[in-house]
């Protein structure tokens, strides 16, 4: 079991070579061990695996955009034999695709090619939903199309449990579907603001893990249930200093029972 | 009694006048809804209300009164209570004023208390609803936790929403066991999402009719009936389309449910 840092959370402190750098550091002095990160544009990936090993960081997927995997499976191989990993993580879905019931179909096809190939190749393939997978059609939400029409052994899922509790569902009830085909999860916390009257848009925010309202006992529970591995802290948005923040969630999942072999 | 209920609200915009308010009521009768959560509205009097519903075997699950009225209110609160031949009272909202903080919540659940005892001298049943703003949290506590905590279950029940347990980002087949025996009835409504333009986060939630959206209806009603729940009362805040459709969909889909 282990704990992440996606790294999108400190995208502000990473602009440069040298901020990075010291990013790094300090995630490493927080006590992550592994990152989730995508190749910076100002780096090629034999540095980005240079600076993290420097670091003692090491990187826990490889990102591709599912379109073009089929054509870049060559590359994605190399980049991920140099990153050490074995797992390709992709990026959402577009809105070409969430209008209807059909188009998650379309969609689910597209991972499905991806997936396949990537297992071919000996790479695990996980898709990152949010909220917007769980809209409602009359043959059921999105995400049990793309859970349904989908191979177990070739196309994984990063859910997050922010994202799974602003779309209405109970995260500990909802992980249960991803039995199997979850290594990794996104941990953030979920807390509302105080909004004006009885609006249901109660603005919500994104805050540390062990933080906010959600349920983090029966989450870690079916985490555990459904076999994953890996607990990602992303937060989309800090409040205050972003790497306060991301302590506090390295150490809350500590105290929830998550230990980082 | 049915289990199945109807807070009045979600007819709002079919109930203006005393025409459309009765015509509202017989199509809720051929809906098959008998017990209504029901203010007495401005046209009428609490006499003629209780007489239409009579007419019409329905049946008030509660009188109305705001927290600050009901002090200074309370033979009028009994004489209302009589003519719909209910023993509950459910009241509104914190005050604006006192949600701001930990003191504030404080304050609101001793005046709780001291209204739900002047109650219970007049044999009603105090009941108070929140919604989601009870969930911000003010250090390591919440609005919730203090009303909850500070309130005698003796004096002051609660009525939960499961759509406003949600919104606040509660599991609420998990967070209704904090109400067990101190709830009756429960606020039921669905949670779905929709789409709008741009980051692919940006998924608003609205109202829907129970069984239409994401909210984990087996894992509730099992709770609910664990800690007592004894009505399920429909409440959709704002719906699209035909109120009467969107009612007897929540209806259907509740006893598809199990509920009678």
């Amino acid at each position: 079991m282990g704990i992440s840092i996606q790294m999108y959370t400190l995208r502000d402190y990473m602009k440069t070579k040298s901020d990075l750098d010291a990013a790094l550091a300090r995630v490493a002095a927080i006590g992550y061990k592994t990152v989730q990160i995508s190749i910076p544009p100002f780096l090629e990936v034999r540095d980005l695996q240079i600076l993290l090993a420097a670091h003692g960081l090491r990187a826990d997927s490889v990102m591709a955009p599912t379109a073009a995997i089929p054509e870049q499976l060559d590359p994605i191989c190399q980049k991920a034999a140099i990153l050490g990993t074995d797992t390709v993580r992709t990026d959402g879905i577009g809105h070409a695709y969430t209008g209807s019931a059909d188009g998650f179909r379309r969609y689910a096809a597209i991972l499905q090619e991806a997936g396949q190939k990537l297992r071919g190749r000996g790479l695990n393939f996980m898709y990152h939903n949010h909220a917007i997978e769980y809209t409602n059609f009359p043959e059921g939400t999105g995400m049990s199309i793309l859970l349904g029409e989908t191979d177990p052994d070739c196309v994984w899922f990063q859910p997050d449990v922010h994202h799974i509790a602003a779309a209405g569902l109970e995260p500990s009830q909802a992980l249960l579907a991803f039995q199997g085909r979850c290594a990794y999860v996104h941990m953030q916390g979920y807390a509302i603001i105080p909004g004006e009257g009885f609006d249901p848009q109660v603005p919500r925010r994104t805050v540390p893990v062990g933080e906010g309202n959600l349920n983090w006992p029966g989450i870690v529970a079916a985490c555990r249930q459904i076999g994953v591995r890996l607990y990602v802290v992303e937060q989309d948005f800090c409040i205050g200093d972003p790497f306060d923040e991301i302590t506090q969630s390295y150490q809350a999942l500590q105290k929830l029972g998550v230990a980082d072999d | 009694m049915s289990q199945i209920g109807l807070q009045m609200y979600t007819m709002r915009h079919v109930s203006g006048d005393r025409e459309s308010f009765l015509n509202t009521l017989d199509r809720l009768v051929e809906i098959g809804i008998e017990d209504v959560q029901i203010s007495v509205p401005a046209f009428m009097t609490c006499g003629e209300l209780s007489e239409e519903l009579r007419q019409r075997k329905m049946k008030a699950d509660s009188v109305f009164c705001s927290t600050v009225r009901i002090l200074d209110s309370i033979v009028q609160i009994r004489r209302e209570a009589e003519l719909l031949h209910t023993d509950v009272l459910r009241t509104d909202s914190i005050p604006a004023a006192l949600r701001k903080d930990a003191a504030g919540y404080r304050q609101f659940a001793s005046d709780l208390n001291r209204q739900g005892e002047a109650l219970k001298k007049i044999g009603l049943a105090y009941m108070y609803h929140f919604h989601a703003f009870e969930f911000v949290s003010f250090g390591d506590i919440r609005g919730i936790d203090i009303l909850l905590g500070e309130t005698d279950p003796e004096l002051v029940l609660f009525q939960p929403d499961v759509f406003w347990l949600t919104s606040a980002g509660t599991e609420p087949s998990d967070f209704l066991w904090r109400f067990a025996n101190r709830a009756r009835y429960m606020h039921v409504k669905d949670y779905a999402i929709r789409q709008l333009e741009g980051a692919i986060e940006n998924v608003p939630s609205h109202f829907a009719p129970v069984g239409t959206g994401n909210l984990n209806w087996p894992g509730i009603l099992k709770t609910a009936e664990s800690i007592g729940i004894e009505r399920f009362v429909i409440e959709q805040d704002i719906v699209e389309g035909d109120v009467f459709a969107a009612v007897k969909l929540s209806v259907d889909n509740l006893k598809k449910m199990g509920l009678s």
